[in-house]
């Protein structure tokens, strides 16, 4: 299933960080030009954190050992022996990534990129997405609506689609949703995106706005007790 | 439990502290392979080692051996003396212990990692290395016959800066020893004295299966340095290296053929993973 990872403004171009999806550590990078991908965190040389490495052009390099990789995963030179055609062999394993709703997504199964397309497909959001902020909480998938349900009274909370929460304000117009990443079994990344105005100035403020929003939503949800 | 610990790691010497750090002011409490082992300095000047419990008495007392400026421990029963090391008796040589560096990873990986000439250029920028004079050129790494141990030779790169007394960038003959699974020795061109090497040395003591208190020693030909130029060097060096080592997975050093690519550069790393897996090493490996 597809889930997201960060947002989309999170990764600059010519960059690579790691991100954690059910426990397995993710190399998420863009390249220069801006196409984003998620990797298996691991060099096949000599099991190097890709992370670490460091964006040339197209290409994401090793930090260990300078092997550079194209977006597809496959080895396109090895610094230590310059005039050997990297083998096949010599090839990370990646993932399938996507870019929707202002996130990156990536896809740990099968599914194709229809089922993508199906989650976002009737939303106002996705229309014209602008990413806001992303917080980090000590939860569970399972118990993260009834949370934000408490934690963000003024708000109703409800699974719109797997990994996909929506908030409606009950007294203003205000819609947000969150993309849900389940790093661990007890921990998640809620990646809030709204839509956007087609206005730099009003966005800008925007995301300011929901930024500090959300760091008192993620005071409430990282202290329930305070919420009684 | 020692009883857990395959008897090729266990019948090794192991340092756990410098000479001249071993004082009867300051014991040495830490671990060997997992297990509790404590240190001191008596009256006399000998020094008594101890495993401990884990609730911190003392279960015997360890075999302990003062050479090349360390303190040596063992946990098992070594079949075979310590090795020599020749240079330690030459004319002109300084010793300067570098001190400890904590790092989280198996000894396998740290020794593997002081083997490896192709990450100059990216991990080591503008000291042991340099874009674009990345290739290995063909060296030789084996396991000589008589004594077991592991060499490499001619090796050589192009370095900007080899060492602290380098004032410009040189061609730099290097060679290998492996007289032990963590012990590792590098001969490298001396800036200090025509046609002589200097030798790098890392004695990685494993606290357990991936954490290890890396000591290390330089002993060179160098009037020109004071000792802690030449530790600034080489501790700046190890930091560099420190975070690829705690950022490789597994953190335990695979074994298996296949486990990891490996290319031409790589020969001294499958004559290691070779070498030790033969000797029947099952700790801090995967």
């Amino acid at each position: 299933m597809w889930m997201p990872v960060s947002g989309g403004t999170d990764l600059a171009a010519a960059s690579a960080r790691a991100v954690w999806l059910a426990d397995q550590d993710i190399a998420i990078w863009r390249t220069k030009s801006g196409v984003a991908s998620a990797w298996h965190n691991l060099c096949p040389h000599r099991g190097m954190r890709l992370s670490f490495g460091q964006v040339r052009g197209e290409n994401l390099v090793c930090r260990y050992h300078g092997w550079a990789f194209e977006a597809s995963g496959q080895c396109q030179g090895i610094p230590a022996s310059p005039e050997m055609k990297p083998p096949p062999t010599a090839c990370v394993e990646t993932y399938a990534c996507r870019e929707a709703l202002g996130l990156i997504w990536l896809n740990t199964s099968d599914d194709n990129a229809d089922s993508l397309n199906a989650l976002t497909a009737d939303n106002e959001i996705a229309k014209s997405p602008l990413f806001c902020k992303s917080i980090y909480v000590d939860g569970t998938r399972g118990s993260i609506v009834e949370h934000l349900s408490q934690a963000a009274a003024d708000f109703e909370a409800s699974e719109i689609a797997p990994g996909l929460i929506s908030l409606s304000a009950t007294s203003t117009n205000e819609d947000l949703v969150l993309g849900v990443q389940v790093c661990s079994p007890s921990r998640l990344g809620l990646h809030i995106v709204v839509k956007s105005e087609a206005d730099q100035n009003k966005d800008n403020k925007r995301r300011l706005q929901i930024g500090k929003w959300a760091q008192g939503l993620r005071w409430q949800l990282s202290n329930p007790e305070a919420m009684k | 439990m020692t009883t857990d610990i395959d008897p090729a790691t266990l019948n090794q010497w192991y340092v756990i502290q410098s000479s001249d750090d071993l004082t009867m002011a300051s014991p040495r409490d830490t671990r060997l392979l997992g297990i509790p082992v404590s240190a001191a300095r008596r009256d006399d000047g000998q020094i008594a080692a101890f495993e401990m419990s884990a609730a911190g008495e003392t279960v015997r007392e360890l075999p302990v051996q003062e050479r090349y400026g360390y303190v040596w421990t063992t946990l098992g029963t070594p079949d075979v003396d310590l090795f020599d090391m020749p240079e330690f008796d030459e004319e002109g040589r300084r010793l300067v212990v570098c001190g400890i560096a904590t790092v989280k990873t198996s000894p396998g990986r740290i020794i593997e990692n002081f083997l490896d000439m192709s990450h100059f250029p990216f991990v080591h920028i503008d000291v042991l290395g340099a874009e674009p004079n990345t290739e290995v050129l063909p060296y030789k790494a084996r396991v000589d016959a008589d004594t077991d141990e592991l060499w490499a030779t001619d090796c050589g790169f192009y370095q900007p800066k080899a060492m602290a007394s380098s004032t410009e960038g040189s061609e730099v003959d290097y060679r290998y020893r492996v007289p032990q699974p963590y012990v590792a020795v590098l001969y490298k061109t001396s800036p200090g004295k025509a046609g002589a090497f200097d030798l790098v040395g890392i004695l990685p003591q494993p606290l357990d299966e991936t954490h290890c208190d890396i000591h290390y020693f330089m002993l060179v030909f160098d009037e020109d340095n004071s000792d802690q130029e030449l530790i600034q060097f080489q501790q700046g060096i190890l930091m560099q290296d420190r975070l690829i080592l705690e950022n490789q997975r597994p953190l335990k050093l695979p074994l298996e053929r296949g486990a990891e690519m490996a290319i031409r550069a790589d020969v001294a790393s499958v004559q290691y993973r070779r070498w030790i897996k033969d000797m029947g090493v099952g700790f801090g490996v995967a």
